[in-house]
């Protein structure tokens, strides 16, 4: 079987137009959230989304429709922790994280049944992507991405430094706000391609890869989003070859990537 | 003259220390302010009350007549901050974007940029003589370099006010003279108003026109007339320095 025909199933079309969506949304988002050291907020509303999940299943509506608003809401109860209570940043990350995590455990434990749905959520399925699924991620990415377009040098200027972008009169909160959001969202599409526990990779691999080469902020937005497709491509028709998990396959295509560009640069740089 | 910056009763606790106490003062346009002080006297602190950045415990601080808290026209204002070595040396940004930034105070949401704000960087790094770093990226740049190019930043706007926390501290001795020739000219001729925070108290009366002594709270605030002939400030210095300083205005 050559790559045409594996080309031609429709799940593997699916797989790879979501799947293109979602690694370029993640990896221009990622890039500002490693920029601003935030890069875990991704792991962290990860296992947000797997308690929201778990509430959809228990309240029989349709698990990522349930987890868009609640992932949301943590991402923003995060934001609060660190700016209204003064948490550190990784701790209030650990604590909306782990008490999601527990409530999804506890209501997994209550409604036996749907076990099976919720833990394939842990590993994600994107060779199972419905069309439905691929449209809402691909209108969702779409929104996300002209976001981040409208915002692109509010975001630059908070990730460069955020006293210096408050002198400018960029409402620092406001964009603050804004990222952890998009954030949430991005996990919440990410979830069904590589699964709660690989979705950090997605934000935080194709970001750091292209630090090593990039030499202005657009060429870093740019490889970024390259290194991730890339990868993403890579390794779900490699997975469907070798017959590997898909989500896994893809984040060691996503880390050989950043590997070889790092090799490359130490090489070039003598 | 426009009263570019006013300070009334404002004091600044952090973790319950107090960092600023009752500090009250204005500058007026083409005040030119060396503020001076020991390490911890509240120099930086004072600085972010006044951008903003920091919101006081208590008392309120007017730029160009607005309260702070509802001030909306950050294109007046250049910053230039201190701890240049905490900026991220990987970060993907080229000098000319960094400079860029310093004009997007001046556009509304979507930001876009034209040909005249190209215009506005090249001029800016000109000024700085960083022309030729345009397209480097700013993690390969040194301390004095890097400083250069936040000072283009700053002043890419052409702020009504300019305010520099301890700008020269990474330059060498060539290169600091050339800065300080060239905010003087800002001064004099644009009627920038200048706030400077130095550790060279001796120096300051050479550029400045008032000085501003700081410790937690307001000690000095005057022109160099008066501060010759201050006693509080003969007790502070030693009236050899106090002389040294008078000298140098």
């Amino acid at each position: 079987m050559d790559i045409l025909d594996i080309l031609h199933y429709g799940f593997m079309q699916r797989a790879l137009v979501t799947g293109t969506f979602v690694a370029v949304l993640c990896a221009i988002l990622g890039l500002f959230l490693v920029l601003r050291r935030l890069s875990l907020i991704g792991d962290g509303l990860a296992h947000v989304s797997f308690g929201a999940i778990a509430v959809g299943l228990f309240l029989g509506v349709y698990p990522l429709y349930a987890a868009i608003p609640l992932v949301i809401a943590g991402s923003l109860i995060i934001l609060a922790l660190t700016q209204k209570a003064n948490v550190y940043g990784d701790a209030a990350i650990g604590i909306v994280s782990s008490v999601a995590l527990a409530g999804g455990i506890i209501l997994a434990s209550l409604a036996q049944g749907f076990n099976v749905d919720l833990f394939s959520y842990l590993f994600g399925n994107i060779l199972a992507i419905s069309t439905v699924e691929m449209v809402s991620s691909i209108i969702l990415s779409c929104v996300v991405l002209l976001i981040i377009s409208l915002f692109y040098w509010e975001l630059f200027a908070v990730s460069f430094n955020e006293e210096l972008a408050r002198v400018s009169g960029v409402k620092t909160d406001r964009i603050n706000a804004i990222l952890v959001i998009l954030t949430a969202l991005a996990v919440v599409l990410s979830v069904r391609v590589v699964g709660v526990l690989l979705v950090s990779s997605f934000l935080i691999l194709p970001a750091v890869t292209s630090l090593r080469v990039a030499r202005s902020f657009r060429q870093a937005l740019l490889y970024s989003a390259i290194s991730a497709v890339v990868s993403l491509l890579l390794g779900v028709l490699t997975s469907f070859v070798f017959n590997l998990p898909t989500g896994a396959t893809v984040v060691m295509v996503n880390f050989f990537c950043f590997l070889s560009v790092l090799v490359y640069t130490k090489l070039k740089a003598g | 003259m426009e009263r570019v910056i006013s300070v009334n009763h404002v004091s600044f606790r952090y973790d319950g220390n107090e960092a600023v106490s009752d500090v009250s003062f204005s500058a007026s346009a083409g005040d030119y302010i060396a503020l001076v002080g020991h390490n911890g006297s509240g120099k930086t602190t004072l600085v972010k009350l006044i951008l903003g950045i920091l919101t006081p415990s208590s008392g309120n601080i007017s730029l160009f007549g607005k309260n702070v808290r509802a001030f909306s026209s950050w294109d007046t204002v250049g910053y230039l901050p201190q701890n240049i070595g905490l900026f991220n040396p990987l970060f993907p940004a080229t000098v000319r974007e960094v400079v860029a930034l310093g004009l997007i105070s001046q556009k509304s949401t979507p930001k876009r940029f034209n040909r005249h704000d190209t215009k506005a960087v090249d001029e800016a790094l000109e000024q700085m003589g960083i022309a030729d770093l345009a397209d480097k990226r700013v993690g390969e740049l040194s301390g004095g370099q890097m400083q250069r190019v936040l000072l283009a930043r700053a002043i890419v706007n052409k702020p009504k006010l300019l305010i520099l926390d301890e700008p020269a501290s990474a330059v060498d001795a060539n290169a600091r003279g050339e800065f300080f020739s060239y905010i003087g000219t800002l001064n004099k001729d644009q009627k920038t108003t200048i706030i400077l925070i130095t550790h060279d108290v001796a120096h300051s009366g050479g550029y400045a026109n008032k000085l501003l002594f700081l410790d937690k709270t307001l000690v000095f605030y005057g022109n160099f007339g008066q501060f010759c002939t201050s006693q509080t400030m003969q007790h502070q210095f030693g009236a050899e320095i106090q002389h040294i300083i008078c000298h140098q205005h």
